[in-house]
Parts: structure tokens; sequence; C-alpha cells
């Protein structure tokens, strides 16, 4: 039902139960009337029965007088018979041919019983009474049945139970109108926020500052809350499309102003060499857009759909290998060691493997010129895992350490054709992890750690 | 880059490549790279009509990427494999997302390479590829200036034949069914010895060592990666 308009909801959590509550009413009503006019022809036969048995005794047992019994039957609406026994079971006067008395019927004197029967087909309403008569001929105790037909009083129930319905229908109908229009003027506000909201334009993300029922005040705050995030994410977000056009702007004219060179190349050994020019600046910016979708995946992923416990030790073995297959061709020597009882972390496997290959990649343009070592260590800790890349290298001056993490930042002697970006990308993925990436004091070339919180050790994002 | 031309052990026989890219530039640079090295190229930007004519007409070995218009490169190689083609197939994937790789691999495809890519790499794998596919028809595998007769197990360097003991030629075979990749010592041990047996810890080293000198000069180099296992490296250094 959730898919459902508040409207709907609201009109049929209120009208389902008035319906329910309007036909149980119509019943009872119905009950009751029935059990009154059930009561009220019932005393009227009773005195019909009375008449009967004193007419009787009047007229010493003889047949009712036509003219009495017609005079019954307009007053009544419905006709009237009757039977008298005699003490003895004996017919004396009336219908021979009066219902069966139901078995359970205990006759006591002075007491009338009514009861439902059939005679000729037709539905019948039955008193019987036991009547003393002081008469010569049937004297003694005689048994009076008095019937009638069913039509008035079925008549009168159908009729009551007509209005009942008609009545409780106006009810229902008037409350749901009621109610229909009650709804619509209480989500009035609701409506009016709706059509605010639709107005605004794309870039519109001012907080909405309408008075709002206190019902939908907190939902307001925390779209509010959501427009100001995202109002920061797209700052975040244009200065760094700004970044990236400017970063991408170099490295482009250069292969244009390259390309152009080799086309006015006076022989064939200048334009060989200009092309392999070409080639190499369009390599750099080949990585250079890699990295900038690395730098814009790290900083979209903080979200937890990716996350899943890993095997960091196996993640930075395998991708250690991957390095040292590529590397080793080129004569880099690499090595891998593991310390301390491997653990599991918490993480986003393609953003730190993405965060190991950024400082393997690092070692190999920065610490290798010309066929170096590179080493990756991981060590695991009581509470997080440390993994280290050393490469023997010309190393990082110390006042860079921190700045060298920076975005766009590089040494200056820096002529590997880096963009810069790698090891911003690297801190990013390690805070989002709740670790931490520095550069470490170290004897021989350029030291790297990466440390990322054992799983357990961090509320999960 | 490398100057190496493609060893085609059937002699005078081009190699065709199919190369299915729907990046015309990358497409035209690539192959444009692989003719140069002596490759016939056959060139397709269409998922569906690339599959039609891998499916059909064939090639000897398949390049294709993997985010393509009609059918994409997953479901291409898939598809292949399902009605038996055994060609070789690199993939190339502009993601570096693991998975998309992995998916590769699993439904039959035998490399990939992310973009953007060194042709001297391409040209690597595209030769180890058909070196295995020849390695079988022949029983005969080249790797550098060696030649390893799988049948009367023997091994023929550049001066002549190379006498190895049966551990060393298990190592070598070892090494070559995964050139180009690290093998681990614990790999190597596995396959030489059997599979969990007590082997001692520098078993492994001592052979790599006899084996390494017994290969100089043949163009063949077994590398170290220390704490990862070895590699053997054909490239001309």
């Amino acid at each position: 039902m959730n898919h459902w308009s508040l409207r709907s909801r609201l009109f049929v959590l209120i009208i389902m139960p008035l319906v329910l509550v309007a036909c149980l009413a119509a019943a009872a009503r119905f009950v009751m009337a029935e059990r009154m006019s059930q009561q009220l022809y019932d005393d009227t036969l009773l005195a019909v029965a009375l008449t009967i048995s004193r007419d009787v005794v009047l007229s010493d047992g003889d047949m009712l007088t036509e003219q009495l019994l017609d005079a019954l039957t307009d007053a009544l609406g419905d006709p009237v018979y009757y039977r008298i026994e005699g003490p003895d079971g004996r017919f004396v006067t009336g219908y021979s041919d009066a219902p069966p008395r139901p078995d359970s019927a205990g006759i006591d004197t002075g007491i009338p019983y009514f009861y439902d029967a059939t005679s000729f087909g037709q539905p019948v309403r039955v008193v019987t009474l036991r009547e003393f008569i002081a008469e010569q001929d049937f004297g003694g105790w005689v048994t009076v049945d008095v019937w009638q037909t069913k039509g008035q009083r079925e008549a009168l129930s159908l009729q009551l139970f007509g209005q009942s319905v008609v009545l409780m229908t106006v009810v229902v109908a008037a409350a749901g109108l009621l109610v229909w229009f009650g709804i619509n003027l209480g989500l009035r506000p609701l409506l009016q926020l709706r059509e605010a909201v639709a107005e605004r334009s794309a870039g519109d993300l001012r907080p909405i500052k309408r008075v709002v029922p206190k019902e939908v005040r907190n939902l307001v705050g925390a779209v509010n809350s959501l427009f100001a995030r995202l109002t920061e994410a797209f700052a975040l977000r244009d200065a760094f499309i700004s970044d990236a056009a400017h970063q991408l702007r170099n490295p482009i004219a250069a292969i244009q102003a390259q390309a152009e060179a080799a086309t006015t190349a006076p022989d064939e050994a200048v334009l060989r060499q200009r092309v392999a020019e070409l080639a190499e600046t369009a390599r750099r910016t080949g990585r250079l857009t890699q990295q900038l979708l690395s730098m814009d995946k790290a900083r979209g992923r903080s979200d937890a759909e990716n996350w899943q416990t890993l095997n960091i030790n196996a993640l930075a073995q395998e991708l250690t290998i991957r390095f040292a297959e590529q590397g080793m061709r080129s004569g880099i020597e690499v090595s891998f060691n593991t310390s301390g009882e491997p653990c599991p972390v918490f993480g986003d496997q393609i953003m730190l493997s993405e965060a190991i290959e950024n400082l393997l990649d690092n070692a190999s343009h920065y610490g290798c010129p010309n066929g170096g070592k590179v080493a990756l260590t991981v060590t695991f800790g009581p509470e997080d895992v440390a993994i280290t890349v050393q490469d023997n290298g010309p190393g990082i001056p110390p006042d860079m350490h921190d700045r060298i993490f920076d975005r766009f930042i590089r040494l200056n002697d820096d002529s590997s054709g880096g963009c810069g970006l790698g090891l911003a990308i690297v801190r990013k993925i390690a805070e989002t992890h709740g670790g931490t990436a520095r550069v470490l004091e170290s004897q021989r070339g350029a030291l790297f750690e990466l440390r990322i919180p054992l799983a357990g050790q961090r509320e999960q994002p | 880059m490398l100057s190496k031309t493609c060893r085609n052990p059937n002699a005078g026989k081009q190699m065709r490549i199919v190369l299915v890219e729907d990046n015309e530039s990358l497409a035209q640079g690539v192959a444009n790279a692989l003719r140069d090295q002596g490759y016939a190229v056959d060139w397709l930007n269409d998922g569906d009509e690339a599959y039609r004519f891998l499916a059909s007409e064939g090639g000897d070995i398949a390049v294709i990427d993997i985010n393509l218009p009609g059918l994409n490169g997953v479901e291409i190689v898939r598809a292949l494999r399902k009605q038996g083609s055994g060609i070789p197939i690199i993939m190339l994937t502009a993601r570096s997302d693991l998975s998309d790789r992995v998916t590769g691999l699993d439904a039959g495809a035998d490399d990939y390479l992310v973009k953007p890519f060194d042709m001297a790499e391409l040209t690597a794998r595209i030769r180890a590829l058909s070196r295995r596919r020849a390695d079988i028809q022949t029983g005969i595998r080249e790797i550098g200036l060696i030649q390893f007769n799988q049948t009367a197990r023997t091994v023929i360097g550049p001066a002549g034949p190379i006498d190895l003991p049966r551990r060393e030629l298990a190592l070598l075979e070892c090494l070559m069914d995964h050139s180009g990749r690290i093998v681990s010592k614990e790999r190597i041990a596995d396959t030489l010895y059997g599979i969990g047996s007590e082997v001692e810890a520098n078993a492994v080293e001592l052979l790599i060592s006899r084996l390494r000198r017994k290969l100089a000069n043949t163009g063949v180099t077994i590398r170290t990666a220390r704490g990862l296992g070895y590699l053997l490296d054909d490239t001309p250094a």
C-alpha cells in the first residue's frame, strides 16, 4: 500500500472503518426493529386468540362468525385462522388443518406459547393457549391455536431494513465527501511544497525556507541538508573539472605542436624522432586521464555498496606480481614480503588496488630511473596493516614529505612526465578507509607507507 | 618498441589477426603497428558483425575490445567458446576494473590488456599466444633462442643441445607454461615434487640457479622476484 497516494491512504483508512461501523449499526438497528415489530404483532395475535376463545365460549362452542373473522382480517391485514381442541384432544371447532406444533412445545396453563410454522406452504405465526372453560358439553381444559400468515410482518421487516440501509448509505456518503474535502484541504501545504520544489531550476540548491506543517519539517530539513551537501559536491566537482581541463590542455597542446612539427620534418630520421616524442607525450596524456578518472572515482566512492572484507595481503601480492611481470622486463628488481599475522581489512577492493598500484607505479617512474629496486612490504600490526613501498631512486626531500600528497604537486627536478595526481589519489583513498598515507624517513630512495585499519577496528561507513 | 618480427612456425603463411575495436583512431594505430610486424589484420568495429566473422571465417588470433556496439567483447568471447571455437583471444579494456578483466577471462579469453597500453606489450602477448598455439600443433616450443621438443624431451640452444636432468627439464617446462608470468616457488615445488610434498626450503632455489647457469646466452633469462617467484623472460636486454 506504500505506492498509494497519501490522499488515497488517508481516505481508505478513514472510510473503511466508517463503512464497517455503519454496516454494524444498520444490522443492529434492523435486528432491534424486527424484534419490536414481532412483539407488537405477537401481542395483537394474543389479543385475537383471547377474543376467539371468549367468543367460542359465549357462542357455546360454535364457529366464529364470518363477519368477525373478516373484520379481524381487515383490521390486521393478514387472515386469521383458529382451532379449538377439547380436554381429550378432541377437535371442537375451527379449522382442522392446524400447523403442527413443535415437539418441544410445553404448553402451560395461562402462558401463551408463540412459534413459527408453515401452513399450506405459507409461513405463519402461531399462538397456542390453554384455557379452562366451564361448559357442560366440552368443559374443562381446552387448547386454542390461532395462526396468521406473516405477509404484513415481513413487509414491515423489509421496510425497516430498507430504511436503515438507505440511512447508513447517506451517512457514509456524506462522511466520505467531507473526509475527501478535508484531506485535500489538510494536504494543501504538501502540494504547495511540491509545486515549489518542482518549479525550481536544476541549479537552484538554496534551502527551502517556506513555513511547513510540523510533520514535514523533518523531511524538509533532510532535503535541505542534502541540498547543502550537493552544493558542496558540485562546487568540488566544478573545481576538479576546471583543474582537469587545465591539466589536460598542456599535454594536448604539446601533442598538437609535436604532430605539426612531424609533418614538417626535413628527413626520415628527424621524422621518426619527432613521432617518437609525440608517442611519449600521448602516453603521458593517457596516464594523466587515467589518474584523473581514478581521482574522481576515489572521491565518489565513499559509499558502502562496494565495501567488503578482503584479504589485503593477497591483494597486495597479486598487484605486486602484476607490477613485477611488467617491470622486470625493463630490468626492475621487485620483491615482496609479509610480516605479522595476515588479517583482513574492510574496504573497497578497486580503490585499495588503485592506491597500491599508484605507489608501485610511482616507485617505478620516479624511483627507478634506469632499472632499480622496488620492495613492497605488508606488515600487520594489532590494529592496522602498513603497506610500504621502497625504491632506490633519489628520494624525497624532507620539506616535500607532506606537500607531495597534494594535487598536481611535483618535485622541481621531475622530468618523468608524471601528472602529480597519483599520490593525491593514494592519500584520498587512505582517508576514505580511515587510514593514512605518508612518506617515511629512509636511508636510500623514497619510502611510502599506506596504513589501513584492520576489519573490525573501524566503524563501517 | 620491440623490433622482433612474428616467429611463425608455418613459414610463409601470414598470421591473421582479427581486431575488434570501435574507436577508429586507436584501431587504425594498432592495425598499422601490427601490419608493420608482418601480421595480416582484419578490422571490425561492431560486436554482432565481429561475432559472425569470427564464428564463420575465424583468423589466427582475436584482439577484442570489451565495450562495443552490438554484442560486447565478453559476450562475443562467451558465444565463440560456447560454439567450440578455440581461437586465442586477447581482451582490451578501458576500465582498470579488476572484475571486468576477470569477466573476460572467465568467459574464455586467454589474456587481457588495459588501455592505454604499449604496442610492445600487445605484440608480446600476441607472440606468446601464437607460440602457445604453434607449440600445441608441433610439440616443439620455442622461446628466445632455444627449442624445447616436448615429445623427445630435449632442449636445443644456439650452441647445440643443452643437457638438462629430468627435474631441470620439468622446471623449464613449468616456467615455459607460464612464460611472461611469475610462477611462485610453491607452485614450482608442487609441479616438480607433487602437491603437498615435503621439500627442502632451498631445493627450488638450487634448481633455479643451476638452470639459470645452463640457459646463459640463449636469449632467455630466469628473473627472480623475491617473495613472489620466478619469471621466464625472453625480452632482449
